[in-house]
């Protein structure tokens, strides 16, 4: 292995790529538009501007960065879908792509056709598939539906047929573009370990994943693309923690402005009894009227990190009087999808009755946010004691981040110690 | 271009995968399946040998298999050149998602038609003998007219292709043209009606439809004045070639943008 490093080939030349696109404001495609309007107002938007790595073989390289920010186009630059507008990329050896699953399957023809005809899109001869044939079908799980027109098939059963196709094409370079969720996860984890065999195999590995779970588990070079521009490449662990920190930082500012353009409509609608905080119900007889959430010195803060201290403060006001015994309050962690975190409430905390004022504060302090890098948000609730009526519940409020310098992966982060033969890490 | 044609030609296998599934799903989900490519024409013949003996006065001999044996290479090519409007289209996620040499998808489409052709042309010989219609040693010229045809119809196939990509009305304009084309081919009278009108013939033969109606009429149709005229095939030739390198050569600029476009 060390010899291999020593003498690194490379696979994937890209030397000062620049691709831009036409953006029209409204293109004209009818001949009668054209001739009204001329060519249209346009701008030129530069998805790539100057990119150059180099990618060595057998590595496994990721690439990150937001929505937008260049590294599908990137990616079918590389595959030569698409060309650039100046620069050249220069790739050694057969491509096979994870991008377009199952692209140019024909409904009705069976399984076991149609993988002759994908795998002859790769590239592949007659006696190579003939040869990869049953590895095909056994690992798409398919059994006797291999015979069976493919219009015929589940969903999961087309990814299946399609994930298998491509994965046994046995090219040099494997690109993966955010595919990873095909079929259950006894396929999923199939998946992964047969991708880890291909890289351990020394095949280039090029993925695009906004899940940096993936990343780090597979990557062992990352290039972070910003607005068409590389921010930053090489060891993993480094890049991330620059990318999750901007990350941070920008929705940071975000929540600022939001925050700003809350405070003016709060403003306003003081009167209606709609403090404009998001979508709500309950009858109304006790009402939020702010939420703010604050890191351990008291700054207001959307950005966490695991371990750290947060206290979510809410302020009230009673409408209609509701006598104490029958008020109960709640709030609930969830990740970003709906996964509930942890849910409790007053009662369950084993308050007999809680007395609010006509109008205060409510803080719940969570010392130890032991959440995972991700992005949270809470949900809250005034309702009576028995949890029948709502007076006021906030189904998400306040989002909020959290990143970690250490890679766990799961959802919470769980006091451990490890002992092996006896000694901690060193 | 040397290049590329060997990296057509490193792909063949896709090619032929695409042309077997163009010919097994033509028909697919009809209860008569791949039957139909031989019902097909075998149907026209015989809408044509009712029809037109009965109700038009024609002084041709056997006219359904003087028309029969010219409107197979006319639906060929029509069809072909009407087809590949849509099949970079139609295949736009696999152009848009893989890579691979983009001219396969033409003349995958222009193949397929080719093998129809035969197919068809298979029912052609069984008729000559029930139409009384004498086999000569002309029919020996078939093959190379059909290769002729072939490369005439990827050219086209090609260049369509392509264009349509950028300009979609080509598929409208087209159809309408190719009507019109129709009529002044010598598929429904032979270019004799013209009656020895020299520029007329010249400009008729303009059309390399015309010359190679003529021609198969000339290989397969043996009777009456209808001599095979071998003078006729150099300008298809000629025409097939130029339009092959053409095609090849402007589908390969402008596939560049495929992706973006679509």
């Amino acid at each position: 292995m060390s010899e291999v490093k020593k003498v690194p080939e490379t696979v994937i030349k890209v030397s000062n790529v620049v691709k831009n696109f036409r953006l029209y404001y409204d293109r004209p495609q009818t001949a009668k538009e054209r001739f009204l309007r001329g060519n249209g107002k346009h701008r030129d938007f530069y998805a790539l501007n100057d990119i150059s790595f180099e990618i060595y073989k057998g590595s496994t390289v990721g690439f990150i960065g937001k929505n937008g920010c260049g590294k599908s186009t990137l990616l079918k630059i590389i595959n030569r879908t698409m060309f650039p507008n100046s620069g050249s990329v220069d790739v050694k050896g057969k491509v096979s792509s994870l991008i377009e699953l199952g692209a140019g399957f024909h409904p009705d023809l069976t399984g076991r056709e149609n993988i002759y005809t994908n795998a002859t899109i790769f590239g592949l001869k007659k006696n190579e598939i003939d040869e990869r044939l049953p590895k095909i079908i056994a690992f798409s799980e398919l059994g006797e539906f291999i015979d069976s027109p493919v219009r015929t098939y589940s969903s999961g059963m087309y990814a299946r047929l399609a994930f298998s196709v491509a994965i046994h094409v046995d090219a040099d370079v494997l690109l993966v573009d955010e595919i990873l969720g095909v079929g259950d996860s006894n396929f999923q984890s199939k998946c992964a370990s047969r991708i880890y065999e291909m890289r351990k195999s020394g095949m280039t590995i090029v993925i695009v994943s906004h899940d940096m779970g993936t990343i780090d588990r597979l990557c062992d070079y990352i290039v972070w693309l910003e607005h068409g521009k590389i921010m930053a490449k090489g060891e993993p662990r480094k890049v991330m923690n620059a990318y999750q920190a901007f990350m941070a930082g920008e929705q940071d500012e975000q929540n600022k402005a939001d925050a700003a353009a809350n405070a003016d409509d709060s403003v306003k609608k003081t009167d209606v009894k709609d403090y404009g905080l998001g979508e709500h119900f309950g009858n109304g007889d006790i009402q939020f009227t702010s939420f703010t959430l604050v890191n351990q010195d008291g700054f207001e803060k959307r950005s966490f990190n695991t371990g750290d201290k947060f206290t979510i403060i809410a302020d009230y006001v009673i409408n209609t009087p509701v006598t104490g015994r029958e008020i109960s309050v709640g709030i609930g962690v969830y990740r970003i999808d709906g996964q509930l975190i942890y849910g409790t409430n007053t009662v369950r905390d084993g308050f007999k009755e809680v007395a609010l004022k006509d109008t205060g504060t409510i803080k719940v302090e969570f010392p130890n946010v032991c959440l995972l890098p991700g992005e949270y948000y809470f949900a809250i609730a005034i309702n009576d004691f028995d949890e029948k009526t709502s007076y006021d519940h906030y189904p998400q409020i306040v989002k909020f981040y959290v990143h970690s310098d250490i890679f766990d992966i799961g959802l919470v982060r769980l006091e451990h110690k490890f002992d092996i033969d006896g000694e901690g890490p060193k | 271009m040397i290049k590329k044609v060997k990296e057509i030609f490193e792909y063949k296998e896709m090619l032929k995968s695409l042309v077997r599934k163009d010919l097994r799903t033509r028909y697919k989900g009809s209860f008569l399946g791949f039957l139909w490519t031989f019902l097909n024409p075998l149907m026209q013949l015989l809408v044509y040998s009712l029809i037109f003996p009965h109700l038009v006065k024609v002084e041709t001999k056997s006219y359904a298999m003087f028309l029969f044996v010219v409107l197979l290479p006319w639906g060929y090519f029509s069809g072909t050149l009407l087809g590949s409007c849509n099949c970079i289209l139609a295949n736009a996620n696999l152009v848009t998602k893989i890579y691979f040499p983009r001219h396969i998808l033409p003349l995958s489409n222009a193949l397929a038609g080719l093998c129809n052709l035969f197919l068809a042309y298979v029912i052609v010989f069984p008729m000559l003998i029930i139409f009384g219609v004498p086999f000569t040693l002309n029919l020996l010229w078939l093959p190379l007219f059909f290769l002729v045809e072939a490369v005439m119809c990827m050219g086209f196939a090609m260049l369509i292709s392509a264009i349509n990509v950028y300009f979609r009305d080509l598929e409208h304009i087209l159809s309408i043209f190719l009507m019109a084309l129709y009529f002044s081919t010598p598929i429904m009278y032979g270019l004799d009606r013209l009656s020895g009108d020299k520029l007329a013939t010249n400009i008729m033969l303009l059309n390399p439809m015309a010359g190679m109606s003529e021609l198969f009429r000339g290989a397969a149709y043996n009777m009456d004045a209808h001599a095979l005229n071998l003078g006729l095939l150099i300008y298809p030739v000629c025409f097939a070639v130029a339009i092959f390198f053409i095609g090849f050569l402007a589908f390969d600029k402008m596939q560049r943008n495929f992706a973006e476009i679509l």
